[in-house]
């Protein structure tokens, strides 16, 4: 289409609220230095309005005989317009009969509009599980990061700060929705489950919602509509990378608009520069490397690039608790993206390789979620101080049998795994508590040795 | 009817004239229609509660619409989100461009313009008219509005865009030739 095509384009899809966040930029600054398009701004909305307002009319005039579709309305537990809403006359007409009953339309228009609008503070979902520093951003921009299973939330936005970070979120109608590591997500249910997530991970267990008002979940460069399912979906700065487990899920890409249906056991990514062709998950692997090399891709931490004598490397970076505990992490995806998932064998080891600058006790641990998505919990392994020199490189080889239930997750023992065997790795982290000791990784391996092997 | 009554109605009689222009504006702020309307409706209790702050001989557009921004304020704070950079300078580009451009049209100027624009609707073929009413009423994304038309995406964006075009165009006709 041509300039003027796409700008008229632009107006359209932002008087629907469809803009992402990047065109909503170029909006901005076309208005702000072209007053050109200000005008035409100004009169295409002026237009747009108008004519949705006429097209609107005349749908009312045939919708005032359609009574069933009022009652699937008022089933649906939505507002039904009041003969205020519906009975939208021209202006002129409008004004006589509001100038004529003014008094009481003011009492009238005032208890209409507070029966229409839900509770601003209505919760629609409670937190269900936590792990983990986490912030949550609510009620009007407050800030909260002592969050507690069983609260009730009205909307807003969760953050994972850590890549042991996780949160579980359960819908009033039995829905749940995690995230885990660094990960950013907004919920709203005003009738229709609406989830923002801005980056990281995201697993969800839906249930059977009203086939008009599938729950949306938006993405930078995708959006999913989820009508009872199971799913993963992360969501990385021009990609999305969708697994289904069960059902299936309508994935539509918004460079260009075109959606394909993905069905259980099946992965697709969409971004701008690949097919959209769903396939079959890739069966799982029990082997794999970092690759630091390659950029901080999927990681946390302070990424140095390699040079001739140095590798590239992952630093420590520090995340302060509100109760003041200093935590020094670096943290690595691994079954992320659009590579095979990967699993633990009993006998799997996790090789580390890497330099600190003081001796100090470090913890590496492992996130694991199931098959299907769910969180599976953080096993960890902690290894003593004089086990690491001063400013010198180090490698390690640990035993993932060595590894045990992080103790903060000690109330959901009864309901995790014992083990990681046999699930899937999400993440890889290493940490060191309350003192910056200069960490820095610079491999990580998991090996699938069978017992009686070389390490 | 007593001089504040007479005051009162004359006041809300002519905000009322500016709804379309009002929903307009709020519309661009909000990015949905409905929610606009609405914002509309409030802004108009507002005029009624205060329509003896309304001065004489000032703009009652402006006035109405600095009213509908405060309401546009409060519906975004209800949202219980935080404003991304982009949707807070965005907000205030239009806002600019829309105290620097929109001007009041005349009564029957705008009558006389939503007489032609229904007129000219009627000439609409009906399977253009479901694709208007999919996109203006049921306010429905391209996918969606192929998906109920039997259309793709690419056809969906370039109806609407031609019957748009030709909408504005018969009313422009008309209206010339009412001239």
């Amino acid at each position: 289409m041509s300039d003027a095509n796409d700008w008229h384009e632009l107006i359209d899809r932002h008087l629907r609220g469809e803009l992402s966040e990047s065109e909503k930029e170029r909006l901005a600054e076309l208005l702000d230095s072209d007053s050109s398009a200000r005008e035409d701004f100004v009169e295409q909305v002026r237009w747009d309005t108008r004519l949705a307002d006429v097209l609107r009319e005349s749908g009312n005039s045939h919708e005032s005989v359609r009574e069933p579709e009022a009652k699937e309305t008022a089933e649906a537990g939505l507002p039904l317009p009041t003969e205020t809403m519906r009975a939208r006359t021209p202006a002129k007409t409008f004004a006589k009969a509001l100038l004529a009953v003014a008094a009481i339309t003011i009492v009238a228009l005032t208890a209409s509009l507070y029966f229409q609008r839900p509770s601003a503070g209505q919760p629609i979902a409670k937190i269900t599980g936590l792990s983990g520093p986490l912030q949550w951003t609510g009620d009007g921009g407050r800030v909260d990061f002592d969050l507690r299973v069983g609260a009730e939330l009205a909307g807003g936005t969760v953050e994972g700060l850590a890549p042991g970070s996780w949160f579980e979120l359960t819908f009033s109608d039995g829905s749940t929705a995690t995230i885990s590591g660094n990960s950013m997500l907004t919920v709203s249910d005003q009738g229709q489950k609406k989830l923002h997530l801005k980056a990281g991970n995201l697993s969800g267990k839906v249930k059977p919602q009203p086939a008009d008002k599938p729950m949306l979940i938006y993405t930078r460069s995708a959006l999913l509509e989820v009508l009872g399912t199971q799913f993963e979906v992360e969501a990385e700065t021009a990609a999305t990378i969708l697994n289904v487990s069960e059902g299936s899920v309508r994935v539509t890409r918004f460079s260009d608009g075109s959606a394909v249906d993905v069905p259980a056991r099946h992965r697709v990514v969409a971004a701008a520069d690949r097919d959209m062709l769903p396939k079959p998950v890739p069966n799982s692997v029990s082997q794999w490397k970092s690759e630091l090399s390659l950029g901080p891709v999927l990681t946390q931490g302070k990424w140095s690039p390699g040079t001739d004598t140095e590798e590239a490397k992952l630093g420590a970076i520090p995340y302060t608790s509100p109760q003041g505990m200093t935590i020094y992490t670096t943290g690595l995806g691994v079954s992320r993206g659009d590579k095979p998932p990967v699993t633990l064998r009993p006998a799997s080891r996790l090789r580390v390789r890497g330099r600190i600058t003081s001796p100090h006790k470090v913890y590496f641990g492992i996130t694991v979620r199931q098959a299907n998505g769910a969180f599976a919990g953080r096993f960890q392994t902690i290894r003593p101080a004089d086990e690491f020199r001063s400013g010198q490189d180090f490698g390690i080889t640990l035993h993932l049998r060595e590894f045990r239930l992080d103790p903060s997750l000690a109330s959901l023992k009864q309901e995790l795994p014992s083990d990681p065997f046999h699930l899937v790795v999400e993440t890889v982290w290493c940490h060191t508590l309350d003192k910056q000791a200069g960490l820095e990784i610079s491999e990580v391996e998991l090996v699938p040795a069978v017992d009686g092997a070389s390490q | 009817m007593d001089d504040s009554e007479a005051q009162r109605d004359r006041v809300l009689r002519a905000a009322l004239g500016y709804r379309v222009e009002l929903v307009a504006y709020a519309r661009a702020l909000l990015g949905n229609y409905t929610a606009a309307e609405d914002v509309v409706q409030e802004a108009m209790l507002v005029v009624m509660k205060k329509f003896d702050q309304f001065r004489e001989g000032t703009s009652m557009l402006a006035w109405c619409r600095a009213i509908v921004r405060l309401e546009v304020l409060r519906v975004k704070q209800q949202r219980r989100r935080e404003q991304t950079l982009a949707e807070r300078l965005l907000d205030d580009a239009i806002d600019a461009a829309f105290e620097e451009l929109q001007k009041a049209r005349r009564r029957d100027d705008a009558e006389s313009r939503r007489e032609a624009l229904e007129r000219c609707l009627q000439r609409v073929s009906q399977r253009g008219r479901r694709v208007l009413e999919a996109r203006f009423v049921d306010e429905l994304s391209y996918q969606q509005i192929g998906e109920r038309v039997g259309m793709t995406v690419e056809a969906v964006r370039k109806a609407l865009f031609r019957i748009k075009k030709q909408v504005r165009s018969c009313v422009e006709t008309c209206l010339g030739d009412a001239q």
